[in-house]
């Protein structure tokens, strides 16, 4: 029904960080004696992804699995908020050395499985070389930039990279979930085939009971950092939206990434101390021009459309509000504040007229039926694509056209299915496209590497500038705070000077939580860490930060 | 030699639909792995691509290799593994879901027959009399309500608003599925939403069907004979008329049936059902070919099979059948 | 085999008769068919829909489609009669246009389904041999496969499927089951004596189809029809709500899912999602009581039952006392 079609969540993580920033490490939850379900602690109910029915699979390395197990069952070496802090998980340091290509990183010791073998640098040894053996599992292709994982000795695990990349380590040890060697060994053939229906991981919860209408976890007894708060998980199946915004409102969820209309009245309103929401700005909601169309590649053009978009109009019509104006920097503020250059603008102008002066001065001279036309006779008529059904999207779509029909440039919107607009922007088949880019990391160049390097996947408008590209190649050859930054000032400037893509508001990150059991969930003023529930890895910080009412 | 005839047609009618079955997925644009990454929305990054490709096992074998593939798997029982709900296969999804949609569909079939056909029967040999007079039009306005949109206010009003029923799934969360009265009982309690829906708006065809056939059986001769005979009414109404009329109704039925192994795509979705027909609109939109094959061919063999039951009933039921049209 | 074959599609669609009058006065029919008081108010009822469709555009208020220019949610009122949607659309005016569209629709389907439906039914049954045994088959093939799953899946080939595609979708899956209808009645006409006559008299398949056959066939074809707006109405409404296809033209299904997805039942916006659904309700119960109508009058056993005069009646008595005295 309409959730598979409303746009939802964008979420951040795999977006990427940088080491060496943050020095912020994790707290230890303190450790509370037993605690089962009762009155003060009730199991939380969890909705972050929906499905009809739940399958026997928690496989981490599955992609798209539902479950979610990365986490919560599973853990990373760290854990790199795009927010900002850095967590040590099942890593506890991690320094730079051979000119930033090798990367030592020492384990935590004392750890042990949830099935009470104890953990080791050889799991995370094992891990890596796994993902080498079979590169079904490598789902972020890490070994397209590693060259080697061996034990440095002790607990010591060395990573030895191709090239200095510093920024993709965040990748490397952040996203992947180690397993234990003395099960994962074990298995015969692909193990990205195995269901893993038996999970045994090193998280602070372990899998309880399953079905297919609902599986839930309890916590893990050993687990090193002691006993989360909330003692059980439970997630049921929830097919739609329809039903998950009922049980939202109706309050059978503690923790959700629903996108709502209204949620001041429908959600908040019914229970104004326990019912929150947070929407944090996680990226942008951008128009991607196709560079290769020669109009398109003019900047004047880019910056005449940008001008006449009435962004404000945006967020409150087809946003419902949710979606702040965006800046022209490429920065997602204010979590990437620190990262701004000193004196850069961060408000776009919204002048029609100064649209019109503009294209007039780039000879676009206005034709028949008020649709201008370029010097070489083109009429400016653009198509522009957003996927059929994501209905904030669609109607941004009209409000565009609208805007853009004033300063005489003709938008033919069109409404592809998802896939085939996915396609479209892959291999580039389009004139302009809704679509989120610049994600928000744990700093901006991850986002600004996907869609401005010549050659990446996410590059949709095919930009190559040198300026950039160099700007880039600095950042990641580069482990100290003050040549990134320099280098990220470039790449701001350069964004606002070309506009490669033309920003519109800021794409946010749906999530509601209820304070009537547990508190210090993520919110505006305590952002510890990414708040939906189905990131991966963050949805484990915040298990493990979130502590009970009474 | 009728039946074999009948029979070895079944067959290939089977190996039609399941050849048709195999290509429509394959005419389909896009993949399914394009398809992940656009659902995810940004969650997935393109980067992906290569281990998907890898973990699917998207491939780019001519469609005859895939094909003569998809039938020996077919045969050895396999029908592939799913690809929304990577790597579990396709026949344990199936095998999750299917008795939720029988139960479910399978039983509000039968009901609505059944009730359908007793007002029907009643209603014609009460022929514009009161009870006809309410019945028909009651019905025939139920029966032109949108099914789903009749779900959603009965969610609404009776779920959401009033409380008396639950919002959604087939059983609460901590029991697990038992012959327990406990559990039973929980489980009725879930279905009578979805149930209702399903009821109120299928039962007015079924009166209607049998009350056109009532009626034609009732201006016959020997029901006039069996009544100047002066046989007790509820006797002619039950055993001389009805059991005549009834024959296209069971017909129908038993295709009904066949139908009801599809599930019904709004209702489990409205009630979070966890039944077939969502998985199958779920794989269409994902393109989880695998999946949708999987459904499409049960679906197809069972469609079949109640024709060919259905078939060969009437030819217990009809000898004249056998003689008349033996092309079909 | 006629019964057999009777409707096998959706089982709210109304059933069809089964035997017909082999001549059909016209004219007395319709006078006929006027007769019926649950036809006339059919005819009403989808009266009233037409002529909202036809006058459409000096019915409507506002811009059905104005992207929230007017204050989201309200109530009805005197400015909006029908209240405002959440994106902040004039639902009356919305009303008025999605009317014509789901209409149209609903009649452009019929028009191909049953097209399709007599085209293949109707010849492939008259003619026999290898023709129909193809026909037949392939008719058998698409029965077998599930609808409303073929539905979506067709729907997804097409970007932006606007009202036309959805037509054609809905158009070209539909004919099956009205065709399969048709050729068995069309089987019985091979052997009837007034085709072997036209036969005889040099006349082509096609003409005598044309004479002869389909004028015998006139109300279940035009029963077919009936459905068949139904089920293109019903069908819009059901990929509009799965939100398959444009969302910008204004149709009762778009309305429906517009509504569910601005969350309008729980808001409490019940202006917002009756309206369409009542409409669609109002439309099929026509349709239904139409086709019922017609039914009651083309088909004779379907009249009232002949009283027997006293004299038969005492005479079966005393038939039967002899037998039961036997």
């Amino acid at each position: 029904m309409n959730r598979k079609y409303v746009r939802r969540t964008i979420s951040a993580s795999s977006a990427a960080a940088v080491i060496g920033v943050a020095g912020i490490f994790a707290a230890t939850p303190t450790f509370a004696a037993s605690q089962a379900s009762n009155a003060n602690h009730p199991p939380l109910t969890i909705l972050a992804e929906e499905t009809s029915a739940w399958t026997d699979n928690f496989n981490p390395f599955a992609v798209g699995n539902l479950q979610t197990p990365n986490g919560t069952i599973y853990e990373a070496l760290f854990y790199f908020s795009p927010t900002g802090p850095q967590y040590n998980m099942l890593g506890t340091s991690m320094t730079w050395s051979n000119h930033n290509k090798t990367l030592t990183v020492t384990v935590r010791s004392g750890v042990k499985w949830n099935d009470g073998t104890p953990f080791s640098a050889n799991d995370v040894i094992f891990t890596y070389n796994l993902l080498k053996k079979y590169p079904s599992l490598d789902t972020n292709a890490i070994w397209k930039s590693l060259k080697s994982v061996k034990s440095a000795g002790g607990n010591k695990v060395q990573f030895n990279f191709v090239s200095a990349q510093v920024p993709f380590a965040q990748i490397v040890v952040g996203d992947v979930p180690i397993v234990p060697q003395h099960i994962w060994s074990k298995i015969q053939g692909d193990p990205s085939k195995w269901t893993d229906p038996n999970p045994v991981g090193t998280g602070p919860y372990m899998l309880d009971k399953f079905s297919a209408q609902t599986y839930s976890l309890k916590y893990n007894p050993v687990y090193w950092g002691g006993t989360p708060a909330a003692p059980e998980l439970i997630y049921p199946a929830i097919p739609s939206a329809q039903p998950a915004n009922l049980q939202l409102t109706s309050g059978q969820l503690d923790w959700a990434d629903e996108f709502l209309q209204n949620i001041d009245k429908l959600y908040v309103a019914k229970a104004p101390t326990t019912n929150h929401y947070y929407f944090p700005p996680v990226a942008d909601l951008d128009i991607f021009p196709n560079l290769k169309n020669p109009l398109l590649a003019n900047v004047a053009l880019r910056k005449a459309i940008s001008d006449a978009i009435n962004r404000q109009q945006i967020d409150t019509v087809g946003e419902f509000g949710y979606e702040a104006p965006s800046n022209p920097t490429g920065l997602i503020l204010p979590d990437e504040n620190k990262w701004l250059k000193p004196g850069l603008s961060t408000k776009f102008t919204y002048s029609v007229a100064e649209a019109n002066q503009l294209l007039d001065k780039a000879g676009f001279k206005m034709g028949p039926g008020g649709v201008r036309v370029s010097p070489s006779g083109k009429k400016l008529s653009f198509n522009l694509i957003a996927p059929n059904g994501w209905t904030d999207w669609n109607e941004d779509e009209t409000l565009i056209a609208q805007d853009l029909k004033q300063i005489g440039i003709q938008i033919n919107v069109q409404e592809p299915q998802q896939t085939d607009w996915s396609n479209d922007l892959l291999n580039h088949q389009f004139d302009l496209a809704l679509e989120s880019g610049n994600f928000a990391g744990n700093t901006p160049f991850e986002g600004f590497r996907n869609n401005f390097y010549p050659g990446m996947q996410s590059n949709y408008e095919q930009f190559s500038d040198p300026v950039m590209t160099k700007a880039l190649n600095q950042f990641q050859a580069s482990a100290d705070l003050a040549t990134q930054k320099k280098a990220m000032y470039t790449m701001e400037s350069e964004f606002e000077k070309q506009l490669p893509v033309i920003p519109l508001v800021y794409a946010a990150e749906w999530s509601q939580y209820s304070t009537k059991y547990y508190t210090n969930w993520p919110s505006a003023k305590n952002n510890y860490a990414d708040p939906s529930p189905a990131t991966a890895f963050s949805n484990g910080v915040v298990l493990t930060h979130i502590k009970a009412v009474h | 030699m009728y039946y074999v005839k009948k029979f070895i047609h079944f067959i290939v009618l089977v190996w039609v639909a399941i050849t048709l079955n195999f290509l429509m997925p394959h005419l389909m644009p896009g993949n399914p792995m394009e398809a992940l990454v656009a659902k995810s929305q940004g969650k997935i990054s393109p980067v992906v691509m290569h281990a998907l490709a890898l973990q699917f096992g998207i491939d780019n074998k001519p469609l005859w290799q895939k094909y003569i593939d998809y039938m020996t798997q077919l045969l050895h029982g396999n029908l592939g593994v799913s690809i929304t709900y990577y790597p579990v296969d396709v026949k344990t999804v199936i095998g999750q879901a299917l008795p939720w949609t029988l139960i479910l569909v399978g039983v509000t079939t039968i009901l609505a027959f059944l009730i359908g056909t007793l007002i029907g029967i009643v209603a014609a040999w009460r022929r514009n009399k009161l009870f006809d007079s309410i019945m028909g039009p009651i019905w025939m306005f139920l029966g032109s309500v949108p099914q789903f949109w009749l779900a959603l206010l009965l969610l609404y009003y009776f779920a959401f608003k009033l409380g008396w029923f639950p919002e959604m799934h087939s059983y609460n969360y901590g029991d697990s599925p038992s012959w327990s009265l406990k559990f039973l009982s929980d489980a009725v309690w879930h279905s009578i939403l979805p149930a209702c829906a399903l009821l109120f708006t299928t039962i007015g065809g079924w009166m209607l069907a049998m009350r056109n056939n009532m009626i034609q059986i009732i201006s016959d001769d020997f029901i006039a004979y069996a009544r100047a005979r002066g046989l007790r009414p509820w006797n002619i109404m039950m055993v001389y008329a009805a059991r005549n009329a009834i024959l296209p109704s069971v017909t129908q039925f038993a295709i009904a049936l066949g139908y009801a192994v599809g599930g019904q795509i709004l209702i489990e979705e409205i009630f979070s059902y966890p039944g077939i027909g969502y998985q199958l609109a779920q794989a269409v939109i994902t393109q989880d070919y695998p999946l949708m094959q999987g459904i499409f061919f049960i679906i197809a063999v069972v469609m079949l099979l109640a024709n060919f039951v259905v078939d060969i009933l009437y030819t217990r039921l009809d000898p004249r059948v056998r003689t008349e049209g033996a092309s079909a | 085999m006629s019964r057999q074959d009777a409707n096998t599609m959706e089982p709210q669609s109304p059933p069809d008769a089964r035997s017909r009058a082999p001549k059909p006065q016209w004219l007395q029919a319709i006078r006929q068919v006027f007769k019926e008081p649950k036809a006339v108010i059919g005819f009403a009822i989808l009266g009233i829909f037409v002529i909202i469709a036809i006058f459409a555009p000096y019915l409507a208020r506002f811009d059905p489609m104005n992207e929230g220019a007017l204050p989201p949610l309200t109530p009805p009122n005197k400015t909006y009669w029908f209240g405002t949607t959440g994106y902040g659309d004039d639902v009356y005016s919305q009303w008025i246009y999605a009317t014509r569209t789901s209409i149209c629709i609903g009649l452009e389907v019929a028009v191909i389904a049953t097209s399709l439906s007599v085209i293949l039914g109707v010849y492939a049954g008259f003619k026999g041999g290898k023709v129909d045994a193809v026909v037949n088959w392939v008719t058998q093939v698409m029965l077998v496969l599930p609808g409303y799953p073929l539905i979506i899946m067709i729907s997804s080939y097409i970007p932006n499927a606007g009202s036309q595609a959805i037509v054609w979708i809905l158009g070209l899956t539909s004919w099956p089951a009205a065709a399969r209808m048709k050729r068995a009645q069309a089987m019985t006409f091979r052997t009837r004596d007034f085709i072997l006559a036209a036969r005889l008299g040099g006349f082509s398949d096609f003409r005598t189809v044309c004479t002869e056959v389909l004028p015998n066939m006139v109300s279940l074809v035009f029963n077919t029809f009936i459905s068949m707006i139904s089920w293109g109405i019903f069908g819009e409404a059901f990929l509009r709500f799965l939100g398959i296809g444009s969302t910008r033209t204004p149709s009762w299904g778009n309305m429906l899912n517009a509504s569910q997805n601005g969350n309008a039942m729980m808001e409490g916006a019940w202006w917002w999602f009756i309206p369409p659904g009542l409409s669609i309700t109002m439309v099929i119960l026509a349709l239904t009581l139409i086709n019922y109508g017609i039914d009651e009058v083309s088909n004779p056993r379907l009249k009232k039952p002949p009283k027997l005069s006293k004299a038969i009646r005492d005479k079966l008595r005393l038939q039967a006392a002899e037998e039961g005295a036997v």
